[in-house]
């Protein structure tokens, strides 16, 4: 039966050996190398990978800014930006207002005029709508929001990537200039795009009984 | 068909056995010629009445397999030769969908749109392969049908497959690793198996005991059971930044207290290593084959990068620290240790050309260079003279390679948020270079929506794909690739490697042909590193153990797990044999856990 005290651990007559290169002439000489001529017969690269496809997606996100360090670009056509009223009661909970009840709510807290682009990310041209907020009610404009929207304009020429400047408290873009990536839009109006960005997750509000305006102004309950 | 007109023959097989990974218990074999359809079916006695293979395994054929290596594992248990050309539809599919999609047989099947046998008919017939015993005629049959039923379709869907594949990668590199992984799985790694068996045996013992043992005072442990109150009050003492979650709770979450054994190894090494034991060790996953070795499938090509994927439970390597002190060679013989140094920071230093990293890995040791560089380590400091900066700055150089932020950074520095984001942004400054690479990378890689590497490994990016993945992609791979060359060429060069370990290799030899087999496997690596570096070597260092010695993991030697488990066996299996119950030993008095004993029982 082996013993745990067959060899103290610790006391182990290891051999061990600095890091150092080792090979020499002649012990180069003594390998047998089948890879030989690797480098000039296969060390290239590949085909490349997926392209884009035109899709209408289910839902499309609505982000405050384009994910960290994502590649993305903005439709040019003005018909897929617009002005809009939201509740933003965070930057990723927000709801879309009926024009219809907008200045109702426009004395809120949460109440937001934004603008709403619609951008597609790489690498698989993912679509999103893209607010940024717009100064209201003799509001002044911040850096970040000014800054948001001159790189939302610079993307309707270029693929560009947004960086956030905490320091200077606003964001930079970066475009892409050496590489020109194919763009494939959704096959969608903008007012479908905002259906399926608000409406299909429950976050367009139309009336003032929505259980959201309700929680707002403190009702009690559900609507029934 | 013009890719495979070179071969005469074109073979897809497979067998179905039961048994340890690495030493099947074959139960049949079914192969089939791909042009002519001729199949063979054949039942375990009649394939063990052929000495070769059923078919031409010479130049002039190909063999197919989905994840070839079990079935080589077959071939070499036949005591058959392995075919000279190898294409393994795994290897091909996972390098097809890499980073969007699993690679199981299955998997290969739906891809391109054949019938599969259902999951639920699949595990019935596999559990009738692995049970064993005597089998009927009808049994027989079934698993021969079942068998075949896997064979045909990758028949099948073998054209079309084709011609999304780079052949000559598999045949001109793959297949050598191939072959290799599947020796490597046969050999099996030495353990002092009587002594394996004595720890599973006394396990739950010592779970009990362990507490106790490494913490006699009550200071983080109530009997069994973790206290973290207590615990948040023994770091504190001892002045350990230990972070918490956004819920103001501690993180207790493994990865947390892996970071930090490393960075404080006798003080937190031994609870973190005991909460390990307490909740997940499981000894009796260990496969001891009867010969004492420890086998067990390493999943090539597992993970994004292609490393291999063993089981932690089942590999000696992926279980805790100490337990490698299980590993231990046979009588005459010895193993060796081999790893390159610092093989990912030179990696990185050639890829990105970073004039001050290559500088650094010039000569001597690189992040003992690079701490002098960023002013943390005096002009002539050496890693015996000033080891802590040596240790801070390769955990800085490391993490800016994972892309690690500076909240993570704190954490495995045992330090300030502040501090770390002051040495990160340190090193940009110094390695800029680096970052303008890493940078425009991982900007090509979301543009183009895929990574490829030297050798035609290559990944899928997608929505889902995190930024550090891709930051980090290129290093590990290449690696991966200096390691698949290496264990190849030792194959090539007649060297017993028994286990591929990351950046590392175990090889074994007679004990008086250790030291050449352990210079001739160094120039194998560093040949490797050479063919994915364009000629620039990593060095490499040895560590060698030499039966009646058993081999003790550098980590482990700080936390010093090993002697305090042997203690405690000793505890457990005197208690059994007397008995009587034994107390606990008493604290020290001094306020902290017992920390390596100068009485230790070797």
């Amino acid at each position: 039966m082996s013993t745990v005290t067959s060899a103290d651990p610790d006391n182990n007559k290891t051999q061990n050996t600095p890091p150092e290169k080792i090979v020499t002439p002649e012990l180069s000489a003594q390998l047998v190398d089948p890879f030989a001529n690797v480098h000039e017969t296969l060390a290239r690269p590949i085909e490349s990978g997926p392209v884009g496809k035109t899709v209408v997606p289910f839902k499309v996100p609505v982000l405050r800014r384009p994910p960290k360090g994502r590649w993305c670009t903005i439709h040019p056509d003005p018909e897929y930006r617009m002005v809009v009223s939201l509740l933003a009661f965070d930057r990723d909970d927000v709801y879309l207002l009926h024009p219809s009840i907008a200045s109702d709510l426009e004395h809120e807290d949460v109440h937001r005029r934004a603008f709403i682009y619609l951008g597609v990310l790489r690498p698989n041209c993912a679509p999103f709508l893209w607010y940024v907020p717009v100064p209201q009610g003799g509001e002044r404009d911040n850096d970040y929001w000014a800054s948001a929207r001159t790189a939302a304009e610079a993307g309707m020429q270029n693929w560009i990537r947004l960086i956030s400047d905490t320091d200077a408290k606003c964001y930079h873009y970066e475009p892409a200039d050496l590489h020109v990536w194919p763009v494939h839009w959704p096959d969608a109006s903008f007012g479908e795009l905002l259906r399926r960005g608000f409406q299909h997750p429950g976050r367009f509000i139309n009336s003032m009984d929505h259980q959201i305006i309700r929680e707002l102004h403190g009702q009690a309950g559900p609507v029934s | 068909m013009d890719k495979l007109d070179q071969f005469h023959e074109v073979w897809v097989g497979d067998f179905e056995f039961g048994g340890f990974d690495g030493k099947p218990q074959i139960r049949c074999g079914v192969f089939r010629e791909v042009r002519s359809r001729r199949t063979l079916r054949l039942w375990e006695d009649e394939l063990r009445r052929l000495p070769k293979p059923p078919f031409d395994i010479g130049p002039k054929t190909l063999f197919v397999a989905h994840y070839a290596a079990a079935e080589l594992n077959c071939f070499r248990e036949l005591g058959w030769q392995f075919p000279v050309n190898v294409l393994d539809t795994f290897v091909e599919l996972r390098r097809l969908v890499n980073g969007r999609g699993r690679a199981s047989y299955l998997d290969l099947l739906a891809h391109f749109g054949e019938d599969a046998i259902s999951a639920v008919e699949k595990d019935e017939m596999r559990a009738l392969a692995l049970r064993g015993g005597a089998y009927d005629t009808d049994e027989k049959r079934r698993l021969l049908d079942y068998c075949e039923r896997d064979v045909v379709p990758l028949a099948n869907v073998l054209f079309r497959f084709l011609e999304l594949m780079r052949l000559e990668l598999m045949l001109g590199l793959d297949q050598y690793y191939i072959k290799a992984i599947s020796n490597v799985e046969g050999r099996g790694i030495p353990l002092d198996a009587d002594l394996v068996g004595r720890f599973a045996n006394a396990i739950e013992d010592i779970k009990i005991l362990l507490p106790r043992e490494i913490d006699p005072e009550g200071l983080v442990f109530d009997g069994s059971r973790f206290v973290e109150a207590r615990f948040l009050d023994y770091v504190t003492r001892l002045g350990i930044p230990w972070p918490f979650l956004e819920s103001g709770s501690p993180d207790l979450q493994d990865e947390t207290f892996r970071q930090l054994s490393k960075a404080y190894p006798r003080q937190v090494g031994p609870i973190h290593e005991t909460r390990y034991i307490l909740s997940k060790l499981k000894l009796q996953k260990f496969i001891v084959c009867p010969d004492g070795r420890n086998r067990c499938l390493l999943s090539y090509y597992g993970t994004i990068t292609s490393r291999n994927t063993p089981s932690n439970a089942k590999f000696v390597f992926g279980s805790a620290r100490w337990a490698r002190s299980f590993i231990r060679p046979q009588p005459g013989w010895a193993v060796a240790y081999l790893d390159w140094a610092a093989q990912e920071y030179r990696i990185a230093a050639w890829l990105s050309g970073d004039s001050a990293m290559l500088d650094d890995c010039r000569d001597g040791d690189p992040y003992m260079n690079g701490a002098i560089r960023m002013g943390l380590a005096p002009r002539g400091a050496t890693k015996h003279s000033h080891p802590q900066f040596r240790s801070v700055f390769k955990v800085v150089a490391l993490a800016s390679l994972y892309g690690m932020g500076p909240i993570t950074l704190a954490v495995k520095l045992g330090t300030s948020q502040r501090e770390a984001g002051n040495l990160l942004a340190l090193h940009k400054l110094v390695y800029r270079r680096y970052w303008e690479w890493s940078h425009s990378v991982t900007a090509r890689a979301w543009g183009d929506g895929v990574m490829r590497s030297r050798y035609g490994w290559r990944f899928t990016v997608t929505d889902d794909t995190k930024h550090t993945s891709l930051m980090n992609w290129h290093i590990q791979t290449a690696g991966a690739e200096m390691l698949r060359f290496a264990l190849s060429l030792a194959e090539a060069n007649g060297i017993r490697v028994i286990a591929p370990v990351h950046d590392a290799v175990l090889i074994e030899a007679p004990a008086e042909a250790i030291q050449k087999q352990a210079a001739l496997m160094r120039a194998c690596m560093e040949l490797a590193s050479g063919k994915v570096l364009e000629g620039c070597v990593v060095p490499t260092s040895q560590e060698i153990v030499t039966y009646p010695d058993r081999y003790r993991d550098e980590k482990d030697r700080e936390a010093m797990m090993w002697p305090r488990m042997c203690r405690l066996l000793e505890r457990v299996e005197g208690q059994r044999n007397n008995g009587r119950v034994i107390l606990p030993s008493s604290g020290n008095g001094t306020g902290t856990l017992m920390m390596g004993d100068t009485n230790v029982i070797p």
